[in-house]
């Protein structure tokens, strides 16, 4: 079976490219474009796994992950950072909330579906 | 001396003894050139008067008299005129109380029973020179208080102990303190703990010039101020070290500049990412054929373009990085490690680098451990620009990684068998964007700015880097970490 990805973005241009590369590896995709919208979509979607940006208007991806990791009916979903933000402390306070992974923009298509890939151990 | 030879020299004898007082007198009036006035009084109160009501060029004075005896006849007559020279006069006995005048600004003694005509004339022209060279030597040290006082920087002066004994106003006025506040204080109670521990990183006082640095300051109210400090070491005529001088500046304004110029960059460089994310993975995702495929002339280009892209990139990183470090927005996370194992954590990352060059890589650790305080992120971001560098230039030969413990640390290299940099090069590797000899053709392009943020990163462990090489004999880069402070 497919597994499936939400991505989290508030640029739609980004969403695309990712989607487009995810779709390409296999997986099935749903989209979400801001923190809010990202948790609800997780709650009804119940993805394999979310990708999720940090910067984004209203809800920004620390609290959506925040969100997602205290709701119980949501926490086991794995979720990695895609963030413009590559700073130790901004790893550091991801891996902190319960992000299990942190791709950093500009990503490498091989490197990204690596470490999906490991999260999700197919 | 000239002018001493044109007008007579004015003596006061005070001397209850009239013998004794006729024995001066004759052998002066001997003296010819110059020409020797002699005046005669035969107690204090009167040679005090007339000591304040004429001009007087030396004094001799017999320490016990009639109406004052002891040093405080001494003490009297100096306070009367400081500026000009006592002789005393004493007998055997009170040969003693005579040597604590002249340690308290007497010119000289004389014992009266071993006095003679050459003796005195000697001891009188050499007082009088002497005294005269003390003014001089005051009139040098008020143009230096001058400059001391009215600088627009803050001036320490400081101690072998460490402690404070002399300041100028702007330093009172930088730091808010008073007298009270920096008197015999140690200057450590200036620092903020880990500043402090910076200062004695550094060793200055071991190293014996002149240093500068960014630090902060108390002030009077606990609050830091930033300054930039330049110390710099006192020794006296054997080289021993008797203190050091500190000469700060508010730098405050300085670091909000910098501070804005750090936001400024890394919302820019944020800013940035998104757009390139979109370039590179759409020019990526046409180059690994998703979208269809493509023939070998569009591969090429599509190619060169994701480089570029990369090296924009990396271009980004290493300014927010540096941004970052002028800001001072980077702190050490310092542990105890060993060195060996970040030496061979790094080499392993570059193994397949290696090998697709056919370059051998060598270390020489000798010994089992290597045991430093350090950051092991910050150590490695160095070690992965040194060993990126000797990888990028060199075509042929080997990289060679070393260790050597020194006395006060550890050295560490990173030696390449690839062109050598000119030494007119050289001078400027660690300049910012500095890049010599470019790589042509495929291959990773620098940003010039690796160096600079080794360097920097380098300093703030107190160690230091620094590059040898020739053109055509390969490059050897070096740099240093202390040794763990005793006190942990
Ligand atoms: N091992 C080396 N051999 C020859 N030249 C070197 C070596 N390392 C550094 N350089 C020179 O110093 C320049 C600056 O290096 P660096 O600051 O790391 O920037 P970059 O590697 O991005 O060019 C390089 O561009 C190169 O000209
Ligand atoms: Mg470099």
């Amino acid at each position: 079976m497919k597994k499936k990805i939400l991505v989290v973005d508030d640029e739609t241009y980004i969403s695309l490219m990712v989607s487009g590369r995810l779709k390409a590896n296999g997986f099935e995709v749903v989209t979400a474009n801001d923190g809010q919208m990202g948790y609800e979509k997780t709650l009804a979607e119940k993805p394999d796994l979310v990708l999720l940006d940090i910067m984004m208007p209203g809800v920004d991806g620390y609290e959506c992950l925040r969100m997602i990791k205290t709701n119980a009916e949501t926490a086991a979903i794995p979720v990695m950072m895609l963030s413009a933000k590559a700073q130790q402390a901004d790893l550091a306070k991801a891996r902190e909330v319960g992000a299990s992974g942190f791709i950093t923009k500009p990503f490498k298509a091989d490197e990204m579906l690596a470490q999906i890939r490991e999260v999700l151990a197919v | 001396m000239s002018e001493i030879e044109n007008q007579a020299i004015r003596v006061l004898l005070i001397e209850d003894d009239t013998d004794d007082a006729v024995v001066i007198q004759e052998i002066i009036a001997e003296f010819k050139r110059p020409k020797f006035e002699f005046n005669y009084r035969k107690n204090l109160k009167e040679g005090l008067e007339f000591f304040l009501r004429k001009e007087v060029d030396v004094v001799l004075l017999d320490l016990s008299l009639p109406d004052c005896r002891g040093l405080r006849t001494f003490h009297k007559i100096q306070e009367a005129g400081p500026e000009v020279p006592i002789i005393i006069l004493s007998g055997f006995e009170s040969d003693e109380m005579a040597i604590q005048a002249v340690g308290e600004g007497a010119q000289d003694y004389l014992v009266k029973s071993t006095i003679n005509g050459s003796m005195l004339f000697r001891v009188l022209r050499y007082a009088i020179e002497r005294q005269r060279a003390a003014k001089r030597i005051y009139a040098a040290e008020e143009k230096y208080r001058t400059v001391f006082e009215n600088s627009a920087v803050g001036i320490t002066v400081v101690d072998g102990q460490g402690q404070i004994i002399s300041w100028n106003k702007f330093c009172e006025d930088l730091l808010g303190m008073n007298r009270e506040d920096l008197y015999q204080k140690h200057v450590q109670t200036l620092y903020p703990a880990e500043e402090w521990q910076k200062l004695c990183d550094c060793k200055i006082r071991q190293k014996g010039n002149q240093e500068h640095f960014d630090t902060k300051m108390f002030r009077k109210n606990a609050t830091a101020v930033d300054v930039d400090i330049s110390i710099s070491v006192l020794k006296d005529i054997d080289g021993n070290i008797t203190g050091s001088i500190g000469i700060f500046r508010d730098i405050t304004e300085r670091k909000r500049l910098e501070r804005m110029k750090d936001e400024f960059i890394s919302t820019v460089s944020h800013e940035l990412r998104t757009p390139m994310t979109i370039v590179r993975e759409g020019v990526s995702q046409v180059l690994d054929g998703i979208l269809g495929e493509i023939t070998d002339d569009q591969r090429q280009i599509l190619e060169i373009t994701l480089e570029g892209i990369d090296r924009l990139s990396r271009i980004i990183n290493d300014l927010l990085d540096i941004s970052k470090l002028d800001a001072g927005r980077v702190e050490l996370k310092k542990e105890r490690g060993d060195l060996k194992e970040v030496f061979e954590h790094v080499g392993a990352s570059f193994q397949p680098a290696f090998e697709n060059k056919g370059l051998k890589w060598i270390c020489d650790f000798p010994q089992e451990k290597y045991e430093y305080s350090f950051d092991r992120d910050k150590i490695i971001q160095v070690l992965t620009n040194l060993i990126g560098n000797a990888l990028k230039f060199t075509d042929k030969g080997s990289i060679a990684v070393r260790l050597t413990e020194e006395p006060d640390g550890v050295v560490c290299s990173v030696e390449d068998t690839g062109p050598g940099i000119a030494s007119d090069d050289l001078k400027h590797v660690f300049d910012r964007f500095s890049q010599f000899g470019r790589v042509y053709g495929p291959g990773e392009k620098g940003t010039g700015l690796g160096l600079a943020i080794s360097k920097v990163l380098v300093e703030m462990h107190g160690g230091k880097i620094w590059a040898e090489s020739q053109l055509g004999q390969g490059t050897k880069f070096f740099f240093s970490l202390p040794k763990i402070a005793e006190n942990g």
